[in-house]
């Protein structure tokens, strides 16, 4: 199977792969944006109640980790340029160098996973798990404060649910890309898994300050 | 489609530059800027996401179709989020 | 109806029809082409219209005593739970996209299918998935938070089954974006040879800018329910205010979906009327390019105004008068589209057969909704009319006068294209005639009584309305005759019908070039237009 392309032959419906593969991108940011809207409804919820109760929301910022933050940032990234190396390697053709290029992003997408869950652990063990039990340390409103861990569980569990939907998408198309299903003349459905592990990307890299970097400075005036 | 639309190293590049700008933004949230916070935030954050749109997501080379699709998604993710919060911002005005 | 002008097309040349491409059950469920996927689709839209359907013969029996006669004051509020939950989410919001969409958007663009045909029969499974919830919540007892699920009721304190509602919502709509996309894919990339923006029939505009709210709206509403599940079935904070949350938050969320939902309904019937007039009036429509930009105008507009529905919420005033003012916009487009019919019609060569019936009943009815949106959307008024009959005579006009006309229309303006065959034209007439007025006796006493401050959603109410809602009780008997007939003579066609012919009513359009009902792959070849849109010359040569 080294050279042995399947026909490049177009999906009934279409008349050529070109217009095949430009549809399919078409498509998907169409899907994208969607998704995108999802986030935008958690934000906009997010940034009301910042609006309502800005000082309790400040103190409550306090208490997420900016370490594992910074450091989930940093992996999440470079996953993301995994995946575009493996786009570029698919596209030149080297298609084993693009198996093991969505390997990592895998095991990336884990790393993030497992701190995502470590980080819960640490939250739900302090008491800030914004259910019954809710043991909230600081000096504002506990009531308000409990909104905000609220929203943070919300919007980290939402992207987090998009990331393993993201894993699973890029561990259905390593193998196809091996066989010889995917290569350098038709990858639709790799280069769509390639776009929403990124939009999962673009996601945190705004959950990112605006969760766990607000008021550090103190007076967010 | 003819050979890749980004080579390896432009990938490497722009990996360094989101690193700077995540830097930067760790940085900008511990500096005294007082109201400057939010936009400084948002606004180096939309600077890491234009570039993983552009390069990664290959929309440098992209459609004006795909454009399209983005633009009128921005514009309404910005009618919810606009609409919303000019709600709840006039809510305490007394009339 | 003798067509002696179509020439039998060699598109019959061009393997079975699609209705002959397998006869077993596997063929139809496990079925990509995009015919098969709309009859499945009108199939289950019936059985959930008769549900829906059901509950408001119910409700209707209730209302026609004053005093609690049938049913008790819960049974009632999960009555109209049923109706609104159903009727909305399961037969409104996806009729004539995932139906007429289905079916026509590749025939109309010259295609062979959608672009994206495994993804088109996903929609229906995971419309068919949101359905059996639905049902299943009618089994185990029903849900009373109305279809509007507002918090903090439906997240704390109802005890009924309102996540498994939201949980047959939010599948449903993912079933509608995927349509939605489908629909946009296809029409921007798989127009035919000469198929340029500019000649795409105005039922395809509809449908784009229809499938530009789905796309943008509907992941709004699926996270804010989604939140509702949650805070009911783990205790977080989100929209209760005994919990720090803000119930206005929930009312925003809501209706950014719920009120463009409206145009998701009504869009797709002001392209199949468009189709309609242009056909029996036997002329170019009036303005193209406008009506086309109006589509468009609608569905942006239509992501202003979700605060109407908010006026005494303890939405701020001030964002209460720009969401009133922006309201009235959407008047302009709408109102664009009502005079360039008219247009349309002036000196027109009319004829009546029944999709044009519908169709005039449609613009009738639309009228008469949309000018009393103009009351509800002014402030003033809206807070002397909130919640009352008057609402719901409204929204009834706009969603059943409106949206329903219009999927009534297309059902029997493309029936011959569908199904090959003709249906009894006298009775379908009738039937028409049955709706509309009908329709009118059942809503238009509830403006009078809304107007003289009768609430909705209430089992019991004074005496001194009770011969308003007779009326209205007795009316919803035409009505829902005027629906039944139909059900019997279309099914008695498939049979006894004669045959359609590839253009019965002499239209233009793609889809009428190829044989009735189309074969699998729609053309033989695939065509290529030359000839500019609604090309229309007088008199319909048959």
């Amino acid at each position: 199977m080294s050279h042995g392309h399947k026909g490049v032959a177009p999906a009934h419906q279409f008349e050529s792969v070109e217009q095949q593969q430009r549809v399919a991108r078409f498509g998907m940011w169409m899907f994208l944006i969607s998704e995108t809207m999802i986030f935008g409804a958690l934000f906009t919820g997010y940034a009301v109640y910042w609006t309502l109760y800005p000082e309790a929301f400040q103190e409550a910022a306090q208490f997420l980790d900016v370490t594992y933050g910074t450091v989930m940032t940093v992996v999440l990234l470079v996953s993301s340029t995994t995946v575009a190396l493996a786009i570029t390697a698919l596209e030149g053709d080297r298609r084993r160098l693009a198996a093991g290029l969505f390997g990592v992003t895998i095991a990336l997408g884990l790393v993030f996973f497992v701190l995502k869950i470590i980080e819960y652990a640490e939250k739900i063990g302090d008491g800030l798990l914004p259910t019954r039990g809710f043991e909230y340390p600081g000096a504002e409103s506990a009531d308000q404060a409990q909104v905000f861990f609220s929203w943070y569980f919300v919007i980290t569990g939402t992207h987090a649910v998009h990331l393993i939907v993201g894993l699973a998408a890029i561990g259905f198309v390593i193998w196809p890309i091996l066989r010889g299903t995917y290569h350098a003349k038709y990858f639709s459905p790799v280069e769509g898994t390639g776009l929403y592990w990124h939009l999962v990307d673009v996601i945190w890299i705004f959950v990112f300050p605006l969760l766990y970097l607000m008021g550090r400075a103190g007076g967010m005036g | 489609m003819s050979g890749p639309r980004e080579g390896f190293v432009s990938a490497f590049v722009v990996l360094a530059l989101l690193l700077v700008l995540t830097v930067l933004t760790v940085v900008a949230a511990y500096a005294p800027i007082g109201v400057f916070h939010v936009p400084v935030a948002l606004a180096l954050a939309g600077l890491k996401s234009i570039l993983v749109v552009l390069y990664y997501m290959h929309m440098r080379h992209g459609r004006s179709s795909d454009w399209v699709v983005i633009g009128t998604g921005l514009l309404l993710l910005a009618v919810l989020i606009g609409m919303i919060l000019s709600d709840v911002v006039t809510r305490g005005w007394s009339g | 109806m003798d067509d002696t002008r179509e020439t039998d097309p060699a598109e019959g040349d061009a393997g079975p029809n699609y209705l002959r491409a397998g006869y077993s059950i596997r063929s139809w469920l496990l079925t990509t082409d995009h015919k098969r996927i709309a009859i499945l689709y009108l199939v289950s839209l019936t059985v959930m219209f008769l549900v829906g359907g059901a509950a408001a013969v119910l409700l209707r029996l209730e209302l026609i005593s004053s005093e609690a006669s049938l049913v008790s004051g819960d049974g009632y509020n999960k009555l109209f739970t049923l109706h609104g939950v159903i009727m909305i989410f399961f037969f409104l919001v996806p009729s004539i996209p995932a139906v007429f969409g289905n079916f026509l958007i590749p025939m109309m663009v010259g295609a062979r299918d959608m672009a994206f045909p495994r993804i088109n029969l996903a929609s229906w499974y995971l419309y068919m998935t949101g359905a059996i919830l639905g049902i299943a919540i009618i089994v185990g007892g029903g849900v009373d938070t109305g279809w509007t699920f507002y918090t903090p009721y439906s997240s704390t304190y109802a005890n009924t089954h309102v996540i498994l509602a939201v949980a047959g919502v939010f599948i449903a709509g993912f079933s509608s974006i995927f349509t939605g996309l489908n629909i946009v894919a296809t029409v921007y990339a798989m127009r035919a040879p000469g198929l340029g923006w500019g000649r795409l029939p105005l039922f395809v505009w509809s449908l784009l800018a229809t499938s530009l709210i789905i796309l943008l709206a509907t992941p709004v509403l699926a996270i804010t329910l989604a939140l509702v599940a949650v805070e009911r079935a783990t205790g977080i904070g989100i929209f209760d205010p005994g919990l720090g949350g803000d119930p206005v938050l929930f009312q925003h969320l809501f209706w950014f979906y719920s009120h463009p939902a409206v145009y998701i309904m009504i869009l797709p019937s002001l392209g199949v009327v468009s189709e309609i007039v242009a056909c029996f009036a036997r002329k170019r429509i009036y303005g193209y390019p406008f009506m086309a930009g109006a589509s468009i105008a609608i569905a942006i507009l239509g992501f202003f105004v979700w605060g109407h529905h908010m006026f005494v919420s303890g939405q701020s005033v001030y964002a209460g008068i720009v969401f009133s003012f922006l309201s009235f916009l959407v008047a302009v487009p709408s109102a664009v589209k009502v005079f360039n019919w008219i247009a349309t019609l002036h000196r027109g060569q009319i004829s009546f057969e029944t999709p044009m019936l519908y169709a005039f009943g449609f613009i009738g009815l639309f009228v008469v909704g949309g000018l009393t949106g103009l009351f509800t959307a002014t402030i003033a008024v809206n807070v002397h009319i909130h919640d009352t009959y008057f609402v719901v005579a409204h929204f009834h006009y706009i969603m059943v006068g409106g949206a329903l006309m219009g999927y009534l229309g297309a059902l029997h303006f493309w029936w011959p294209k569908i199904m090959g065959r003709l249906y009894p034209e006298r009775l379908a007439r009738w039937s028409a005639i049955f709706v509309f007025l009908g329709f009118n006796l059942t809503f238009f006493p509830q403006f009078l009584l809304g107007y003289q401050g009768m609430p909705r959603r209430y089992h019991v109410y004074p005496q001194e309305f009770e011969l308003l809602n007779v009326f209205s009780s007795g009316g919803a008997i035409f009505l829902g005759l005027g629906y039944l007939l139909p059900a019997i003579y279309l099914t008695w066609s498939l049979k006894y019908g004669r045959a359609a012919g590839p253009n019965p009513w002499g239209a233009t359009g793609l889809e009428w070039t190829t044989a009735s009902p189309p074969p699998s792959e729609n053309f033989a070849r695939t065509p290529r237009v030359t000839e500019p849109v609604y090309n229309y010359t007088g008199e319909r040569q048959s």
